[in-house]
C-alpha cells in the first residue's frame, strides 16, 4: 500500500470512529438497537453538502448536520416513548421517511458533487478528539451513570427517578447526532454526497464496535469511547489487506459478505450477554 | 404519613384492588401477609406510583401522590441492582434518585468514603469491594446491597416487596435481620410484604393479612406476640 493509501484508510477510520461512538451510545449504553443510523448517516451528508454549496463556513455546516442527525435520533425516541412503536421499526421508519427528505435536502438530485475542500483532515482530527473527549466526560458524569443505568435495568432506572422517556430521547438525539457528524464528514472528504451512501453504515459501525471491544476490553465507559475510534481503524486496515492480498484475491463488492462473517464469528465466539441486542 | 383511601385497580378485567383503605403513621413498621394473587405486589406499585389506581387516593406526607418520597427493595435482587454496574456505581445511582442528573464526574473521593461507611454497617467487608461487579456478589450480599441503596436517597417511605423469597434459609435471616436493622435506624414508615410466616410474627408493628382486594383482617402489634406462626396459616387456609 502507498501513503496515499494509508492516509485514505486513517481518514475513513476516523469518520466511522464517529459513527461507531453515535452507535456505541444506542446499542451499548442505552441498550437501544437504533436502525435510525443508515438515514442519518446520509442526511448529515446532505446537510453538510447543502451547506458547503450554499457558501456556509465548514464548521457551521457540520454543526447544522449534527443537529439534524440529533432531530432524527429525538424523532425515533418519540415514535417510541409516546406511539409505543419497538426501537427497531421506530428506527427503520425514520430511516425510510428520511429517504424523501435527503433528496430534497440535495434539491432533488440522487447526488452532488463538491469541489475539493481544504483542511478536512485536520477538522476532522480535531473533531475526532473533541467527540471522544466529550462522550467520554459524558459517560463518566452523574448522567451518563443514569443513561447507562436505563440501558441496563429499566425496572431500577424507574424506581430510582430516572426519566425513561426524556433520558432516550437525549440519549438518542446525541447518537444520531454523532452519526450525521460522520456523513458529514465522509462527504467533506469524499467531496461527494449520494442518497445511497448510508447502506450499510450501522453494519460497519458494528463491525468496528466489535473489533474495538476485542482489542481494549475494559469496562470504562471512557476507554470503551476510545475503543469505537482503534476499532474503527483497525476495521480499514483490516479491509485494507485483504483487498490487497493476492492470495485471497477479493474485489471491493466482496466486503459486505466478509464484514458480514466477521461480525457473525466474533458473536459466535463471545459467549452468552445478557438483555443485550449486540 | 402514609395515607391510601378507597383504592380500586382492574389488572385484565380482574378486580385485584376493590377499595382499599390504609392509613400508617410515621415510624410505623407495618407486615402484610396474604396469599399470591391478592395483590400485595399491586399494592406496592399503586403506592410507589407505578400503577395509578382506577379510583382512590393516595396521600404520603400529606401530599398527594407524593410518590419521590417512596423507595422499594425488590424480590429479586438482579432487579434491585445492576448487574454489569460495580458496587461503587450502582450506589452512585442510588443516591442520585429522583434528584436533577449532573454532568459532573460521578467518581469522587466524598462519595467513596460516604458508601464504605455505609457498608461497613453490613459487616460484610463489601466496603473493600467497592470496585467489584454487582454480578459477582451472592444472592444475599446483593439483596443487602440493594437494601443499603433503597435508603441512600432521601425518602420518607419504604416498600420491602418479598425481599426474602429469592434466597436461601441462612441470607433470607441475614437480609431480614438488616432489614430491621435499617428500619429501626432510620425510623421512616415502611411496609413489608413476606410469605414467611416466622418474620410476619417477629419483626415490625401491626400485622395486615390482604385477602380478595381489602385488608381483611388486622392485628395490632401487642395482638400479634400472641399469635403463633401456625394461627397465621389458619387464617391463609379459612377463606
Amino acid at each position: 500500500m502507498n501513503v496515499g493509501e494509508w492516509v485514505i484508510i486513517l481518514q475513513m477510520g476516523l469518520v466511522y470512529g464517529i459513527v461507531t461512538i453515535g452507535i456505541f451510545m444506542s446499542f451499548r449504553v442505552l441498550n437501544f438497537a437504533d436502525m435510525t443510523c443508515d438515514g442519518a448517516f446520509v442526511l448529515g451528508g446532505c446537510v453538510a453538502a447543502g451547506g458547503v454549496k450554499n457558501g456556509l463556513p465548514i464548521p457551521l455546516a457540520l454543526i447544522l448536520a449534527f443537529l439534524g442527525g440529533g432531530i432524527a435520533g429525538w424523532t425515533t425516541a418519540c415514535l417510541h416513548n409516546y406511539c409505543k412503536i419497538t426501537d427497531i421499526l421506530a428506527g427503520i421508519l425514520v430511516a425510510f421517511m428520511l429517504y424523501s427528505l435527503n433528496l430534497r435536502i440535495m434539491g432533488g438530485v440522487p447526488n452532488v458533487t463538491l469541489g475539493s475542500i481544504d483542511g478536512c483532515g485536520m477538522t476532522l482530527a480535531l473533531a475526532g478528539v473533541i467527540v471522544v473527549w466529550a462522550v467520554g466526560y459524558l459517560l463518566m458524569s452523574d448522567f451518563g451513570l443514569a443513561l447507562r443505568g436505563l440501558g441496563q435495568n429499566r425496572h431500577l432506572a424507574r424506581s430510582y427517578g430516572i426519566p425513561a422517556a426524556n433520558t432516550i430521547a437525549i440519549g438518542l438525539a446525541l447518537s444520531n447526532g454523532l452519526i450525521a457528524l460522520g456523513g458529514a464528514f465522509f462527504v467533506l472528504t469524499q467531496n461527494f454526497c449520494d442518497i445511497g451512501g448510508g447502506a450499510g453504515t450501522l453494519v460497519v459501525g458494528l463491525a468496528s464496535l466489535i473489533i474495538g471491544e476485542k482489542i481494549l476490553s475494559f469496562r470504562s465507559p471512557a476507554v470503551a469511547v476510545a475503543a469505537c475510534v482503534v476499532g474503527s481503524v483497525v476495521y480499514r486496515l483490516l479491509i485494507g489487506f485483504a483487498l490487497h492480498s493476492d492470495v485471497l484475491s477479493l474485489r471491493s463488492s466482496d466486503l459486505n459478505f466478509i464484514t458480514g462473517l466477521l461480525i457473525v464469528g466474533v458473536m459466535a465466539t463471545r459467549g452468552r450477554r445478557q438483555r443485550c441486542y449486540l | 404519613m402514609l395515607s391510601l383511601k378507597n383504592i380500586s385497580v382492574s389488572l385484565g378485567g380482574q378486580r385485584v384492588l376493590d377499595g382499599l383503605d390504609l392509613e400508617v403513621a410515621k415510624g410505623e413498621f407495618v407486615v402484610i401477609i396474604g396469599a399470591n394473587g391478592t395483590g400485595k405486589s399491586t399494592l406496592f406499585n399503586v403506592i410507589s406510583g407505578t400503577l395509578p389506581p382506577a379510583r382512590g387516593r393516595i396521600a404520603i406526607g400529606e401530599i398527594a401522590n407524593n410518590f419521590r418520597q417512596v423507595t422499594r427493595v425488590f424480590q429479586d435482587p438482579r432487579v434491585g441492582t445492576v448487574g454489569n454496574f460495580t458496587i461503587f456505581e450502582n450506589m452512585v445511582l442510588a443516591s442520585n434518585r429522583h434528584k436533577k442528573y449532573r454532568l459532573i464526574p460521578f467518581a469522587n473521593r466524598k462519595r467513596r468514603e460516604f458508601f464504605r461507611e455505609r457498608l461497613a454497617t453490613l459487616g460484610m467487608n463489601l466496603e473493600n469491594r467497592l470496585d467489584d461487579l454487582a454480578s459477582s456478589l451472592s444472592g444475599g450480599q446483593r439483596q443487602a446491597l440493594s437494601l443499603i441503596m433503597s435508603v441512600l436517597g432521601e425518602y420518607e417511605v419504604l416498600l420491602l416487596d418479598e425481599i426474602t423469597a429469592a434466597l436461601d434459609p441462612r441470607s433470607s435471616e441475614m437480609v431480614m435481620a438488616l432489614a430491621n436493622k435499617i428500619v429501626s435506624a432510620e425510623g421512616k414508615t415502611c411496609l413489608m410484604a413476606t410469605h414467611n410466616m416466622h418474620h410476619a410474627l417477629n419483626f415490625g408493628g401491626p400485622l395486615l393479612v390482604l385477602r380478595n382486594g381489602k385488608f381483611d383482617k388486622s392485628f395490632t402489634g401487642s395482638e400479634k406476640q400472641k399469635l403463633s406462626p401456625a394461627d397465621l396459616i389458619e387464617t391463609f387456609i379459612c377463606q
